[in-house]
């Protein structure tokens, strides 16, 4: 029973109506307990997951964090791996920040807000959202096609392993730089 | 004064200069994306040629494009059991990562003291960015042993019990949760607080406002979390693929069991086998990247229709 309907019931006594209004109030205090118990509940939970990842990571992770031999360039250690994802990220984000950056100047300071650029946002938040095992696939058969990356990385053609999974890595972090001019947009707006 | 008007023109050559170059930078957007769509998909389609047809493609699941297992050595392309696989891990982990999102992300902007807000904001923020090779890896060294001894007597102690969608779902789940929470805590916070106070002061208990005021102002901010928590859920390789670990969809499709054996999906598929393949094989396992490029295209049109909408922003 609603407030409303309490307060069109004429016929009653004031006892009756505040009695019905305070077992109202009760019930409603009783339902937001409950619902704000349940958030701090599932707040909770998501937290622990959280949480739980990253207490594993450093427990499993930290001594050899911490061992200078396990960056070792040898093939006993991730020195080389280390080297070639910085590698790969340093180089991807030398040539895209320009790019980005410039996109997003244009859109914002040059462009007049039209048809031309709502396509150019489009197709910013299509690349976005693209699997990155599909740019993978493009980047794989058709910038090998038709870059001079074909000779260098022939050789890594017989395991997939060495190919397919790098090169989603690259091609996803060649792209994901694009995402950046969201960002930029909100520093030319600056 | 004519070194003045040199210089302006100067400027002004300079102007233009940097507004072409500029402008080819933007349209490079336009034109990877394309690329993407018309190289991929003008491959997608030559598999149709070569002996496959399209009803057999999307509804039939003996996934064997090299014909290595068949007798007669004839290729079968049926994609049924990968693309149900990629629907069924997706629908379950968005469907259980929704709620817990939502509740998380109302907890953050409506109740949550705001110590516990700066100590939860970087922990949302890290894990937005966590490489997904992590979460996978995580999931193939602890969750699937854990699901192996629990599940282990249901599948009769069989070596790989506790590989698959099950555990490909939890994974996602941890993958997608602050993909969604995220986005939601933003459509949350996008509501004015003038419609919060106005429903407190109509006597609202708290959570009265979060349901009649504050959910339904924010439910296209929130109904296009959900959809890039799917988007990038359906589109999820190493994480899945770690976890899945099957050629083919289980004998035993129908039972409760069929979550926790070896099985298959679109990405991991691809992953897996598209480096070996040669010819049509090749060819088939561009018409599944074309699928998921569609399936991603189609998700991101809707995130934008509805934050089209949206009245708060």
């Amino acid at each position: 029973m609603s407030t409303q309907q309490i307060a069109q019931q004429p016929e009653q006594s004031r006892e009756q109506r505040d009695a019905q209004l305070s077992r109202l109030v009760q019930r409603l205090h009783i339902n937001n307990n409950i619902a704000v118990g349940i958030l701090w509940v599932v707040a909770a939970i998501v937290a622990v997951i959280f949480v739980s990842v990253i207490v594993y990571l450093l427990i499993k992770g930290l001594a050899y964090f911490i061992n200078p031999a396990f960056y070792d360039t040898s093939s006993a250690g991730v020195g080389r791996e280390i080297f070639n994802t910085f590698y790969v990220l340093i180089l991807t984000e030398i040539l895209l920040i320009p790019v980005a950056l410039a996109a997003a100047i244009y859109l914002n300071e040059y462009a007049r807000q039209g048809l031309l650029v709502t396509a150019i946002h489009f197709a910013a938040e299509t690349l976005a959202g693209v699997p990155t095992i599909v740019l993978g696939l493009f980047a794989l058969d058709f910038l090998w096609g038709c870059v001079c990356l074909k000779m260098h990385l022939f050789q890594y053609r017989v395991n997939y392993v060495r190919v397919v999974l790098p090169w989603e890595r690259q091609s996803g972090m060649l792209f994901v730089p694009l995402l950046f001019h969201q960002h930029c947009l909100e520093l030319s707006r600056a | 004064m004519q070194v003045e008007q040199q210089s302006s023109r100067a400027a002004y050559t300079a102007d233009q200069v940097v507004r072409i170059v500029f402008f080819i930078c933007a349209l490079l957007l336009v034109v990877i994306i394309v690329g993407v769509f018309v190289f991929v998909g003008s491959n997608a389609f030559k598999v149709f040629s070569e002996g496959a047809n399209l009803g057999t493609f999307l509804f039939t699941s003996n996934w064997d494009p090299t014909g290595a297992t068949s007798v007669s050595g004839a290729p079968s392309f049926g994609a049924g059991g990968l693309i149900l696989g990629s629907l069924v891990i997706t629908f379950f982990s968005v469907l259980i990562a929704t709620p817990l999102s939502f509740g998380m992300a109302l907890f953050f902007t409506e109740i949550c003291p705001l110590w516990l807000a700066r100590i939860l904001q970087p922990l949302i923020e890290i894990f937005t960015g966590m490489p997904s090779v992590v979460v996978g890896f995580l999931g193939l060294v602890v969750l699937v042993p854990f699901l192996q001894r629990l599940v282990g007597p249901l599948e009769g102690g069989s070596a790989t019990a506790g590989f698959g969608w099950g555990a490909a779902i939890l994974v996602l789940i941890v993958m997608i949760l602050p993909t969604i929470i995220s986005v939601s805590i933003d459509a949350l916070r996008a509501v004015p607080v003038s419609i919060r106070e106005a429903s407190l002061a109509l006597g609202s208990t708290r959570w009265q406002m979060m349901r009649s005021a504050v959910i339904p102002a924010a439910t296209s901010g929130l109904a296009t979390a959900v959809v890039l928590g799917t988007a990038r859920a359906i589109g999820e390789t190493l994480a899945v693929s770690l976890v899945l670990f099957g050629s083919g969809l289980p004998k035993n499709l129908f039972t409760p069991s069929v979550f926790f054996q070896p099985n298959v999906n679109i990405t991991q598929l691809i992953a897996t086998d598209f480096g070996e393949s040669l010819g049509a094989a090749r060819d088939a396992y561009f018409t599944l990247a074309f699928i998921l490029l569609v399936i991603s295209f189609i998700f991101v049109c809707i995130s934008r229709y509805l934050a089209s909408r949206s009245v708060y922003r």
